[in-house]
């Protein structure tokens, strides 16, 4: 049977879209009861489009289907982004509508490429990326140019620049302590579009070394800190503010000191590092010998030779997350409270939503996580939303985010929960949670010029007639600034956890004098080379260290900063970077990037060496611009790479009196865009 | 859940919105009415003793034997560190001081610190912060505090300043950007990019040159977002365009000569010494005298764990040299009686010493010193053991030397300050009695005449 249906669907080819992760291979059957096997794609003009074992996607009038089937299929067509969007538009409509506020206008073209580029991959187009939607006649551009950013290089970078601020992702908290291998995993989350609630998981549930599981970065992050790293994950993954709890009753919530310490318990075992009289001796023992060995490879080596440094090594390999069964919580020294005396044990109890039983874990700890990422978890999902939302539209539903504390004093509690049910109908798939957010009308209108005022924030009335306005984060203004000067600035990714595992990763009584020496010098080269550095030097800009003269390098640098994306660099970026100027945050709070202003910015953009960089005759935007593609003249170019749009007639005639049409001329007109607002601000 | 409350529930909120007001409209620039006015108010305690701080903070860990607290004939923890006569009769400082040492009369000596972590970064967090590190939040440190506490200090100037701090300066903390301290990552160099880069600056002539080109520039950039500055009339928008007026003013006023060492004749910089600390503390003073109010400036490889005795002398005698002119210097000009300079470090170290002739962490006991802005010179406080071991009596932390700062400079300590979160917070550490938060750690009076 299986056989004639396919037969009977093959020759419709079709072209590829992109696949939900929640759809599945399963059994279909048509209402003569001819059955195949193949994945939903989606519904169009009546047609199902199922993709057959074989990768061919073929499509199948949904009437003839069996009535399980179509059951099937109007469930994820409601979960189709365009389905979500429709919905999401509907709410956000209905709202504008009831409280008399109009919508703002629809984004031109010119609007909508810019904005897409830098929210969904973190930059402005480039020239000809800008002229390839404005010249397309296709009605369905925009979802299309969505689509595609959505899996494109740039998605992962940006994406990680977000994780990066809410994860607080730092390259390294000591010499040795190096997360490289943490932060490519985000990275590779991203790309991959884990499921939200698994990402979670594995952060919570991670156990070993950062190279054998590099989620466990996360609480490695935090060594020293376990109770802190567990009220950063309730206020960034539940919304929920318990911090002062740790130390006293909440003054303003109602949290109590027995509530966080409760919670705590779940993962009172969980240490970040190895320890113990055994492992201690054998630390001694082993570092003797191996100071032994170096001294008779150089007799000479001094008490700060190899073996002080190499010290260190030995410490990072002590990095490492377990769960200790000797280890339970107990109150602290200080307690006051009648609920508990200093020293009494704690019993796991979760903060609200049902209680867990234990036992049916692997450990307290996976307890916790699976309480944690729940569909029935009150808080997990809201939050998520309430962050993708912000992400998108520059406010919160509910703000603050890391305080949610009732959904109806947000700025639209039907959107809200409807946004809530739709993430975890999705099965916490991020990306389509954002793509339809981004197909939706209400994304594609323009920002709104005016507020949102203090009171509209607070009394709940800001109804999104719009996004807000914004101002490009760091990461976008850096990593525009790339777009401008090379023709392809995602070249260079850091990807250094490799070689990083060859050199740090050793059993202790294993590793030679000779080896520990040949080790502690390639650690040094390596992370001089990828780790240490990225900062624009102090130095005055050197005239020899041009953009495109180092080509030959792995890297290319520029007043000494390399010219990679903000995704690539040291995490954060060296303080004194035009990152670190711009609002990129030093990653020990919770979103701690800002986007306010500062006189050490505009010194950035005025006297700062990236816009002498802009200005050199070898950037990309010098050589688009004398380049064959477009109809205008040079000027028009630059316009179109700078701004992404064409210049008005009035913007004509103000540069064709005001500059001289030669290098300089052009230089200043490059200058001058990018230190307007308009280049500053997304509309 | 203890106490079930409605009231207290939106306490939280209004100060996110308070503060998300601040950021929305763009009111951070400088001389902005609502920096310490609007939001941060709150009348001094007392009438303030200083108008100025300087910090020097010796990140690394000073050695408190080798400095402010010797054993004399203890050769045991001493090693090769000798003794000098101080002005103070009867306490000897190290020999590695001698310049100090002659100034102890304006020197109040602090010998009975204490902090509860050894570890480096916790422990320069908390000596900046009052605060213990946690993940949760950064606490601001003492120059936003003051900001916060008394309102900006004047118009065009930032507030204050740091200076060789480097990466990991909790700076304004929780606080918003405005407060945040200006960071100068070199004295030699000043305010990073307040020369433009491109222009050969050994030559004198590129001023005019610039100044044409940069106004060329900056009146197209104005003609070409004309359009959108008339469409887009956000405050956020406005509040940039103010920035960059602002920065043109700065670039061109006296006030960018201040950061300028350049300025200054090479023998006073030779006096201070060519090294980060001196010209640092030279920076400082130029900047207290301009009218900063707070000034850190960082001096750092204290850790000494191999070689202590070796690398001591140039350790300290770069404190030394720079220090002493410092204090000389705010004297001479007639500064020292309105600015306290403080001497501190994140924790001391061992009395015993080590296989590698170095010493090795201490937080049990370790020096601080104050000098200027109100103190009594000439006393000892606090005392050590007969090794430097351990404190005698109770001990001062970190919170307790910021609570002095802050008493000096006229701050209220229960002036409660609400994190974004909405979490409150005070200057020298808090604590709840009942409900109500109030400051945790009190100055050590007994520093002042």
């Amino acid at each position: 049977m299986g056989r004639r249906l396919a037969g009977l669907l093959a020759g419709c080819l079709l072209a590829w879209t992109p696949l939900l992760s929640h759809a599945e291979l399963r059994q279909w059957t048509d209402q003569d009861g001819r059955s195949v096997e193949a994945e939903y794609i989606k519904v169009e003009a009546g047609q199902v489009h199922l993709r057959l074992p074989d990768a061919r996607v073929v499509p199948f009038p949904f009437a003839r289907l069996s009535a399980a089937d179509q059951e099937y299929v109007r469930k994820l067509f409601k979960l189709s982004p365009a389905s979500l969007a429709a919905e999401v538009d509907a709410l956000v409509n209905k709202k504008l509508a009831a409280e008399k506020v109009t919508p703002n206008p629809r984004t031109t073209d010119e609007q909508f490429v810019r904005r897409a580029y830098l929210e969904i991959t973190g930059t402005i187009p480039n020239f000809n990326q800008t002229l390839d939607f404005l010249e397309s006649t296709d009605p369905e551009k925009r979802r299309k140019l969505v689509d595609t950013l959505l899996d494109s290089p740039g998605y992962v970078s940006h994406s990680f620049n977000w994780y990066a601020d809410l994860l607080r992702l730092v390259s390294r908290t000591n010499d040795f302590y190096i997360f490289e291998h943490y932060l490519d995993w985000v990275k590779e989350s991203i790309r991959e579009n884990k499921p939200y609630d698994q990402f979670v998981r594995e952060l919570v549930t991670a156990e070993g070394r950062m190279w054998d599981d590099p989620a466990a970065g996360y609480f490695i992050r935090d060594r020293g800190m376990a109770l802190g790293n567990l009220a950063t994950t309730v206020t960034i993954f539940l919304g929920t503010e318990i911090t002062c709890a740790e130390c006293h009753d909440h003054p303003f919530e109602d949290w109590t000191q027995m509530d966080f310490y409760s919670l705590a318990a779940f993962l009172g075992q969980r240490q970040d590092r190895i320890y113990g009289k055994e492992w201690g001796e054998k630390l001694t023992r082993e570092r003797g010998r191996i100071e032994a060995e170096q001294r008779k490879r150089d007799p000479s080596l001094g008490p700060e030779g190899y073996v002080q440094p190499f010290r260190l090594v030995i410490s990072a390999n002590e990095q490492q997350v377990w769960d200790d069964p000797q280890k339970a919580l107990k109150l602290p020294n200080t307690y006051k409270y009648d609920d508990g005396k200093p020293g009494d044990l704690v019993e796991p109890r979760t903060l609200f939503g049902d209680p867990v039983d234990i036992s049916k874990y692997e450990s307290p700890r996976h307890a916790f996580a699976a309480w944690l990422t729940a569909k029935e978890n009150p808080m997990f999902a809201k939050t998520a939303v309430n962050r993708l939302w912000k992400r998108a539209f520059g406010l919160a539903l509910h703000e603050p985010m890391g305080n949610v504390q009732d959904i109806q004093k947000s700025q639209n509690p039907e959107l809200f929960t409807f946004l809530e049910s739709a993430f975890k109908d999705l099965n916490f798939n991020v990306k389509e949670m954002l793509r339809a957010i981004y197909y939706t009308e209400a994304w594609q209108r323009q920002a709104t010029l005016e507020g949102p005022t203090l009171v509209e924030v607070e009394g709940n009335r800001y109804h999104f007639p719009g996004p807000v306005l914004k101002r490009m984060s760091s990461q976008q203004l850096w990593d525009s600034f790339l777009t401008l000067t090379l023709p392809d600035p995602m070249r260079f990714k850091r990807d250094v956890s490799g070689p990083l595992t060859e050199l740090i990763k050793f059993e202790v009584e294993n590793i030679t004098g000779e080896d520990s020496v040949r080790r502690l010098e390639a650690l040094n080269q390596l992370m001089s080379r990828t780790i240490y550095n990225g900062a624009p030097s102090l130095e005055l800009w050197r005239e020899e260290s041009t953009a495109t003269d180092t080509e030959t390098d792995s890297y290319l640098k520029f007043s000494g900063s390399y010219l990679a994306r903000a995704s690539e660099l040291p995490q954060p970026a060296p303080s004194g970077h035009f990152l670190r100027a711009w609002g990129q945050g030093d990653r020990s709070l919770v979103d701690g990037a800002s986007d306010n202003g500062s006189i050490p910015q505009i010194l950035t953009m005025i006297n700062g060496p990236f816009t002498q960089m802009l200005i050199k005759p070898d950037s990309l935007i010098f050589k688009t611009a004398g380049g064959e593609r477009g109809t205008g003249d040079k000027m028009e170019k630059i316009f179109l790479s700078i701004l992404n749009r064409y210049p008005q007639g009035k913007e004509k005639a103000i540069c064709s009196r005001a500059i001289r049409s030669d290098d300089e001329g052009y230089g200043d007109l490059i200058w001058a865009l990018v230190n307007t607002r308009e280049f500053l601000f997304i509309r | 859940m203890r106490t079930p409350s409605i009231t207290r529930e939106t306490e939280s909120r209004r100060h996110f919105i308070e503060r998300l007001a601040r950021a929305t409209l763009g009111v951070s620039v400088a001389g902005s009415p609502f920096a310490g006015k609007v939001f941060g108010q709150g009348a001094p305690a007392a009438a303030p003793l200083a108008d100025h701080c300087i910090l020097l903070l010796m990140t690394g860990g000073m050695p408190h034997l080798d400095t402010f607290d010797p054993k004399p004939g203890k050769t045991e923890v001493m090693g090769p560190t000798g003794v000098v006569d101080s002005a103070i009769t009867g306490e000897p400082f190290a020999d590695t001081i001698p310049l100090l040492a002659k100034q102890a009369g304006k020197l109040a000596v602090i010998r009975n610190m204490y902090q509860k972590t050894a570890d480096h970064q916790q422990a320069t967090y908390t000596m900046r912060t009052s605060y213990a590190m946690i993940p949760s939040i950064v606490h601001p440190t003492m120059g936003p505090w003051a900001q916060q506490l008394l309102g900006r200090k004047n118009a065009t100037l930032p507030d204050s300043v740091t200076i060789g701090s480097g990466v990991g300066h909790p700076g304004a903390g929780f606080m918003a950007p405005e407060f945040s301290p200006m960071p100068v990552d070199s004295a030699d160099r000043g305010v990073q990019n307040m020369k433009p880069s491109g222009y050969d600056l050994k030559r004198t002539d590129w001023i005019p040159e610039y100044e044409a080109t940069l106004k060329r520039r900056l009146d197209l950039a104005a003609k070409l977002d004309e359009t959108f500055q008339q469409e887009v009339k956000h405050e956020k928008v406005a509040a940039y365009t103010q920035f960059y007026d602002e920065t043109l003013k700065f670039l061109r006023s006296e006030d960018l000569k201040l950061f300028d060492l350049n300025e200054e004749k090479d023998e006073v910089r030779d006096r201070y010494g060519r090294t980060p600390i001196g010209q640092g503390c030279l920076l400082a003073k130029r900047l207290v005298k301009g009218g900063v109010r707070f000034v850190e400036v960082t001096h750092g490889n204290w850790d000494t764990h191999i070689d202590n005795f070796e690398r001591l002398p140039d350790l300290a005698g770069r404190l030394d040299m720079a220090a002493s002119n410092l204090i000389a210097d705010l004297e001479a000009e007639g500064l020292l009686g309105r600015t306290l300079v403080v001497i501190a470090t994140e924790f001391g170290r061992t009395p015993h010493i080590n296989g590698n002739e170095g010493r090795d962490h201490h937080s049990l006991a370790f020096s601080c010193v104050l000098a200027g802005g109100g103190v009594k010179g000439g006393q000892i406080i606090g005392k050590t053991d007969a090794t430097g071991d351990r404190t005698e009596g109770e001990p001062y932390e970190p919170k307790h030397l910021n609570a002095t700062i802050a008493h000096a400079l006229g701050m209220d300590l229960n002036k409660v300050i609400y994190s974004p979160s909405g979490r409150p917070f005070t200057v020298s550490t808090h604590k709840m009695e009942g409900e109500k938060v109030v400051s945790d750690a009190g100055p050590i009076l007994e520093a002042f005449s």
